[in-house]
């Protein structure tokens, strides 16, 4: 039988961050949005840079693109969110992050969902563009990407 | 106010000191990720562009606190926990271990609370939901398990959600029973009640 020793952790983290000295904890977090805001030009390059790949490399267009890896896709999808820290619309990380969804499922079925991916990088492209569509109209963007999603699985069984 | 008390904004917390390792192989994620923590006060912060840098750091250094990327090519961030865990020198083996990851289905979640970490947190980062988990993980007075399974902080858990006195309890927070299943990306309040451990009687 597996023997469990269960002891006290020392909260060294507790003693340096408590010492009555430093940043108050909302000036600290402000600071931090200051800096964060800092990098919105290089972000929001990187995303432009990684929705052209997502396009150039996977979309609809594309020749031979089913011999392509559902992983590299993935990657790029994650680097969108990696990336959408400090810039608007936070919808971007949404549909990038229902890509992944949509990837992890097409990798565990072992066969891509091209119309759901292809709705995705359309979805990706639109955010990206600059087109003002409103909170409301992003979060029905984001939702029917969520039905398509649904939809697909359900099919898919 | 006790020391594990949640803490006002007004209160001071001390970055300066705090010895902390950052770890992502997306050098621009590593960049938020550093730009965020400096934000706060931090100055040491080492920047690791892999798990096997961290690790090289984690051995020849005391540190304080470790964030990493959970995805990674070669050691990902949950093996790297799973190493602090088990192989690191003895002085940094229990320290706060915070896993950020850009998807988080069920599974991820899961994989993270038992590699040993303390905290999962959905990217894209925000500066209050990492300083939240860092005042988290600074207030708890978590037990630490060691057996065979596993090596970290007590993961047992109910149906909780945060702290006390923290806002973002959901009326559905996560059973404890937890499968294999593949489900949709979690959000940042299902991750957390998944990652907060309440100690229960066996």
């Amino acid at each position: 039988m597996s023997v469990v020793r269960k002891f006290k952790i020392p909260n060294r983290l507790r003693a340096a961050l408590f010492t009555g000295e430093g940043k108050r904890i909302d000036e600290a977090v402000a600071d931090a949005e200051i800096g964060l805001a800092s990098l919105a030009e290089a972000c929001l390059a990187a995303v432009a840079e990684s929705i052209s790949r997502i396009e150039g490399e996977f979309g609809a267009q594309v020749a031979g693109r089913e011999k392509r890896e559902m992983m590299d896709l993935y990657r790029l999808s994650t680097s969108i969110i990696d990336a959408c820290a400090p810039i608007e619309p936070k919808a971007l990380a949404d549909a990038a992050r229902s890509l992944c969804d949509v990837l992890d499922y097409a990798m565990d079925a072992g066969r891509w969902d091209w119309p759901a991916v292809d709705v995705h990088i359309d979805a990706l492209k639109l955010l990206g563009s600059g087109i003002a569509l409103g909170e409301e109209g992003e979060r029905q963007l984001i939702r029917s990407l969520e039905k398509l999603r649904q939809h697909r699985e359900a099919i898919a069984g | 106010m006790s020391s594990s008390s949640p803490k006002p904004p007004w209160a001071k917390v001390n970055f300066e000191d705090l010895s902390i390792v950052a770890v992502d192989d997306n050098q621009q994620a590593l960049d938020i990720l550093i730009q965020v923590i400096s934000g706060f006060g931090a100055k040491k912060v080492s920047r690791c562009l892999s798990a096997e840098e961290a690790r090289k750091v984690l051995t020849d250094n005391q540190i304080d606190m470790v964030v990493t990327d959970a995805m990674m090519p070669s050691i990902d961030g949950y093996d790297l926990t799973r190493w602090i865990r088990r192989e690191a020198p003895e002085q940094n083996r229990f320290i706060p271990v915070i896993v950020v990851t850009g998807h988080t289905p069920r599974r991820d979640v899961v994989k993270a609370r038992d590699c040993g970490a303390n905290y999962i947190i959905a990217k894209p980062i925000t500066p209050k939901t990492i300083m939240d988990r860092i005042l988290w993980v600074a207030r708890e007075d978590r037990m630490g398990i060691d057996c065979d399974s596993y090596v970290g902080p007590d993961r047992r858990f109910r149906r909780l959600g945060p702290p006390a006195g923290m806002a973002g309890r959901r009326s559905g927070d996560l059973n404890d029973e937890i499968g294999a299943a593949v489900e949709p990306n979690m959000s940042q309040d299902e991750i957390d009640s998944v990652m907060k451990p309440q100690k229960v009687t066996v």
